[in-house]
């Protein structure tokens, strides 16, 4: 019984890392319709970025805005010199996938070769735990929920505010009618690029505080967050979370009671079924509801 | 000089992988990130009946097509039921299915252990353990590889895959159907790589699981796409450039810590760039879009 709710514990926590880099990468694939697996060279950045200025001021401020900063700058690049012009001349995704895939090769072998390949540990990190019979909650994990819950409340917010959702369900829908009814696509194509990239690299420096960062680290969790984004097959965030939340859970799960590495194969297996026999993601009917 | 022979075998294993690839991609339209699955079904199955079994290559050489052939087996079944990216993303599901089999199946591949002592191919009791002489062995396989695709290209089968990449409407109402020339591409595509996979596992005598990973699989389809997909060169090229790569950069005194990420990081922006400014790569005919 300890061992489940530890298990259902730990699971909400880093389902909720893996939520912010599903948000991301879902809005980029349904607005934008990249699948972009850069993601995950976009997310070891934001971690490397984020270790690089620690180790040179010691700050978590500056640390955190510097690595915000330079994915922003460096997604940015990305869309207006590569994907952007693909999409302009009406590529299909299989070409933004193959540009993804040589962009996430070359972004994770730059800070391999900057950085080295071995395992980068933040030393400036909060350490100690809270327990209850057997039931451990460490304070970086505290720190990991709260932080999440704040960076998903803060986007939450940022779409109903500024009433992006509707911009973004329309730029999804038809580019070309958005663009007639007034729509800026490429601005609003760019803010997707970027927000979807703050959120992983938010999600970056919160995992990297608890096991450290190497520049392969970015593949595994892009790739978990691709099978919520084909599972959810939609924009709406609680379902990413709750999807995010109940696949940590399985993995989690499969590592307890079988094997670390079987919980990738248990993922994927997950990914064919859906894929093979609910293509359009295991919610499709009501979506189509919704858009009646 | 042994060096060179070395370079020359693994630039004739990574031609034949090219050659699987543009099979699927080239011929048939099929984006696959899985291409390691059947070099490495092809791999394991000459390293087990090899080692576990006491066969020779010749007796494990038709028992690894043979498993690469049920592997394409699975892989057509996912193609007559998705195209497109939902394809890719299928096969990228069992490229990762497919290495944790082999990282966790134990009793089968050993884990992460690899199998070891994995003996080399002998032709009328001569043994082929020297690169030299591996790479003369390794150049007929190629040959006949660039043989059977001379002749295969001109056939009416080759036409009508081609026409199912091409419209696969235009075949239906041919009264043809689209999938079983799907199936015979990612078979053919399947025993080369097979094949490809036992030269390596023969070759280097160990195999395990790092061999064939999703990165590999990405590896692969690059190379294709770099020298393009389509044409008999195309493969031959994107092979070359990769396997020469690292020597260029040895003749430009790159330390080789820096060495292996500086080719990954050539190779990856040679991609974006392939991609971004020529769609066809460097020789190619078929056009991704």
């Amino acid at each position: 019984m300890t061992e489940s709710i530890q298990i259902l514990l730990n699971s909400i926590v880093s389902g909720l890392l893996l939520s912010l880099v599903a948000i991301g990468f879902t809005y980029i694939f349904q607005v934008t319709k990249v699948f972009h697996l850069a993601h995950g060279g976009i997310y070891v950045s934001g971690a490397f970025a984020c270790w690089w200025m620690l180790t040179k001021t010691n700050n978590w401020f500056f640390a955190v805005a510097f690595s915000i900063l330079a994915v922003a700058v460096l997604i940015y690049l990305i869309e207006k010199s590569i994907y952007l012009p693909l999409t302009k001349k009406q590529s299909n995704q299989s070409i933004s996938l193959i540009a993804s895939m040589g962009l996430y090769v070359v972004i994770v072998n730059g800070l391999a070769m900057f950085f080295g390949n071995e395992n980068k540990i933040i030393d400036n990190t909060v350490s100690g735990s809270f327990g209850l019979s057997n039931i451990i909650f460490s304070k970086v994990q505290m720190i990991q929920t709260i932080v999440g819950i704040v960076a998903t409340t803060t986007f939450l917010l940022y779409l109903k505010v500024t009433k992006s959702n509707m911009a973004l369900q329309a730029v999804s829908d038809n580019e070309t009618i958005s663009k007639v009814f007034g729509i800026n696509t490429e601005k609003e194509r760019t803010k997707v690029f970027i927000i979807g990239s703050i959120l992983a690299c938010i999600a970056a420096i919160l995992k990297t505080m608890e096991t450290g960062i190497d520049p392969q680290a970015g593949m595994s969790i892009t790739l978990t967050a691709a099978v919520v984004a084909i599972l959810v097959a939609r924009l709406n965030v609680l379902l990413i979370i709750v999807f995010s939340v109940g696949l940590t859970f399985i993995q989690n799960a499969v590592e307890w009671f079988l094997n670390a590495q079987w919980k990738e194969g248990i993922t994927f297996l997950i990914l064919l079924l859906v894929i093979l026999f609910k293509t359009e993601g295991i919610i499709s009917y009501n979506l189509r509801k919704d858009r009646a | 000089m042994n060096y060179i022979f070395h370079i020359l075998v693994m630039l004739e294993i990574y031609i034949l992988l090219a050659l699987s690839a543009n099979q699927k991609v080239g011929l048939s339209g099929l984006l696959s990130l899985a291409q390691a699955v059947f070099y490495g079904s092809g791999a394991y199955a000459a390293a087990i009946t090899i080692t576990k079994f006491g066969f020779s290559y010749w007796l494990a050489l038709p028992v690894a097509i043979l498993i690469s052939i049920i592997a394409a087996l699975l892989f057509s079944f996912v193609a007559g039921k998705v195209r497109e990216l939902y394809f890719s993303l299928a096969t990228l599901a069992l490229q990762i299915i497919f290495f944790s089999l082999a990282y966790n199946w134990i009793p089968v591949t050993n884990g992460t252990y690899g199998i070891s002592g994995i003996s080399n191919p002998e032709i009328f009791g001569l043994k082929i353990n020297t690169p030299a002489s591996f790479a003369v062995f390794g150049a007929v396989w190629v040959l006949l590889v660039i043989l059977f695709y001379v002749w295969f290209l001109k056939t009416p089968i080759s036409r009508l895959i081609q026409a199912t990449r091409d419209d696969q409407i235009a075949v239906l109402s041919l009264g043809k159907n689209p999938n079983y020339y799907k199936r015979i591409s990612i078979m053919l595509s399947a025993v080369i790589a097979g094949i490809a996979g036992t030269l390596y596992a023969t070759y280097t005598t160990y195999i395990d699981p790092s061999s064939f990973t999703l990165d590999e699989s990405i590896l692969i389809l690059s190379i294709v796409l770099i020298g393009g997909a389509g044409r008999i060169i195309g493969p031959i090229t994107g092979a070359v450039i990769y396997i020469l790569l690292p020597e260029l950069l040895k003749f430009l005194q790159m330390p080789d810590s820096i060495a292996a990420n500086m080719r990954m990081i050539l190779f990856g922006l040679l991609l974006v760039l392939i991609v971004r400014f020529k769609p066809k790569g460097l020789f190619g005919k078929y056009l991704i879009q």
